[in-house]
């Protein structure tokens, strides 16, 4: 691991302060689990690293009166599990964090961490100077592309690892940034960018900027929602194809909800008017079903390799409607 | 060449040894090694020493150890634990499972800094607690392990497991053991010997 100097900022300010420098390269060090595998692999290089870990006032999961919930970024995934009003009212999400990595990993592994966490690419990962490295090959386009993404990609052809993004963002969550020290908040939706506006960097946010908070606003009390997730193992994978709901249900019918997909895109994907069509679609109906899975994988652009995900794009909200009723 | 020798000669190993306390002496009577205080200690360069204190299998131990070793160096190079093995050194395997505050983590994915003032429990410090021995006599009678190799973070995830939950299910104990490797494929055997544990505790 090659970095100068590890820093102990006493503020959220001083960290962004600190992180904010142009002639350095500065991380955060909040769980450390992707961190410290950039670091070992040498993938990227830090001038100094910020713990983070002793800003307690980042870690917290509070449920306000009026049914919003907020959770610190420095929660960790562990505790997001643990919490039993997000397990009773808040499946999606519930489900979502325990499938992530493995119980060592959920240990320590924070909410605003999974947020922001680097591609899985091989290319990326591995020894290439690839695009998103700063040079001006993608790899994965030619080459091997069976985890890549089929929906928004070139440039460059990553997938969001998350499986919080998918979750919060069917929630229609808000994420809070500190930036130049004021925070403002973005629907999470918004926080993460496509290759074709930037390929050197997965989000929104800017050197000095830490992200903060997450905030879930009220849910109605019907709410019924789940996370499927595929992976080549049954356990301590990333998604191959995963998919967040959010539903509402009259009877049978849906009056109204959001569909979010993880592993097939740079970003978390959704379609606006996959989410239109959804509502009033009847879930005993299958036919309809099917056709209302097919539009949504028409926009499907698969590489060489990754065909598969098309398919199971549709299966997997096939799966998910046949369990949520 | 016999070992305590009157000649007045130094054996090879002599030399070794007494090298290697003269190094750890100097190291240890140092001043000039700061303290981690996080109200006084803001910035600590990568070639500065630091002075760690934390518990250790429940005795407060300090040692000096460099901003960039993670605490699985710490607790096989400086403490001497060699039970918590090195396998992937990425955060993969589970080889070297530690329990820090009572949850099962990865010592080889964890900066040694970020554990100053926190309890760390390693296969050698549940070896005299009633609980590890139940659980290593359960690995054993229900044949929990082929070469073994992983078995130190294997019998480390179950007691984190039965520490917080004393009658897991089979899914639960799956869940629980999830992060750890066995590349013999001693699974079925493993949670076997975990139910095994919990019914004997």
């Amino acid at each position: 691991m090659k970095f100068k100097s590890y820093v102990y900022p006493l503020s959220l300010s001083a960290a962004s302060a600190f992180l904010a420098n142009k002639n350095e390269l500065n991380f955060l060090n909040a769980g450390g689990t992707d961190l410290l595998g950039l670091l070992k692999e040498d993938i990227i290089k830090a001038d100094n690293i910020l713990n983070l870990k002793y800003l307690k006032d980042l870690k917290y999961i509070n449920q306000e009166p009026s049914g919003e919930l907020n959770i610190g970024a420095l929660t960790s995934i562990s505790e997001i599990i643990n919490n039993v009003f997000i397990k009773k009212n808040y499946n999606v999400l519930h489900q979502a964090a325990s499938q992530i990595a493995s119980p060592q990993l959920r240990n320590i592994g924070t909410v605003g961490g999974n947020l922001c966490q680097r591609p899985r690419c091989n290319y990326f990962r591995g020894d290439f100077n690839c695009l998103r490295k700063g040079g001006d090959t993608c790899f994965a386009f030619d080459g091997f592309n069976k985890y890549h993404c089929i929906m928004n990609g070139g440039p460059c052809f990553i997938v969001n690892p998350s499986d919080l993004a998918p979750a919060l963002i069917s929630l229609g969550a808000f994420v809070s940034v500190f930036s130049n020290g004021r925070e403002k908040e973005i629907p999470l939706q918004d926080f993460y960018i496509l290759p074709s506006a930037n390929y050197l960097k997965e989000t929104i946010l800017e050197k000095g900027d830490i992200v903060t908070k997450i905030r879930i606003p009220a849910q109605p009390r019907d709410l019924k929602s789940n996370y499927i997730k595929i992976k080549e193992r049954e356990t301590w994978d990333f998604a191959l194809v995963s998919l967040a709901a959010s539903l509402v249900l009259d009877g049978k019918k849906i009056t109204k909800g959001s569909l979010v997909f993880g592993g097939v895109a740079p970003a978390p994907y959704f379609s606006v008017k996959g989410n239109k069509d959804l509502i009033g679609l009847d879930l005993k109906n299958n036919k309809a079903i099917e056709s209302f899975a097919e539009a949504f994988v028409k926009d499907a652009n698969p590489l060489s390799m990754n065909g598969y995900k098309a398919i199971m794009m549709k299966n997997i909200i096939i799966k998910l409607f046949s369990e949520i009723i | 060449m016999p070992e305590n020798n009157s000649t007045g000669k130094f054996s090879r190993r002599k030399f070794v040894k007494g090298f290697g306390a003269t190094v750890a002496g100097a190291v240890v009577l140092n001043p000039s090694i700061p303290k981690i205080t996080k109200s006084l200690q803001k910035k600590i360069k990568i070639s500065e020493k630091i002075k760690l204190n934390f518990n250790l299998n429940g005795k407060n131990v300090s040692t000096d150890i460099y901003p960039y070793n993670t605490l699985l160096e710490v607790l096989r190079k400086n403490m001497r634990l060699t039970g918590t093995k090195k396998t992937c050194n990425n955060g993969e395997c589970g080889g070297c499972t530690v329990i820090i505050n009572k949850q099962a983590i990865y010592s080889c994915h964890i900066l040694a800094m970020d554990i100053e003032g926190k309890d760390v429990l390693t296969i050698e410090g549940i070896g005299d607690m009633h609980a590890g021995e139940v659980i290593r006599k359960a690995f054993k009678d229900m044949d929990g392990l082929q070469c073994g190799f992983c078995t130190p973070g294997q019998v480390m995830s179950a007691y984190a497991l039965l520490l917080n939950n004393k009658k897991p299910s089979l899914d639960e104990i799956k869940t629980a053991m999830s992060g750890n490797l066995c590349r013999c494929g001693a699974y079925h055997n493993i949670s076997a010997s975990v139910i095994e544990a919990s019914n004997k505790l």
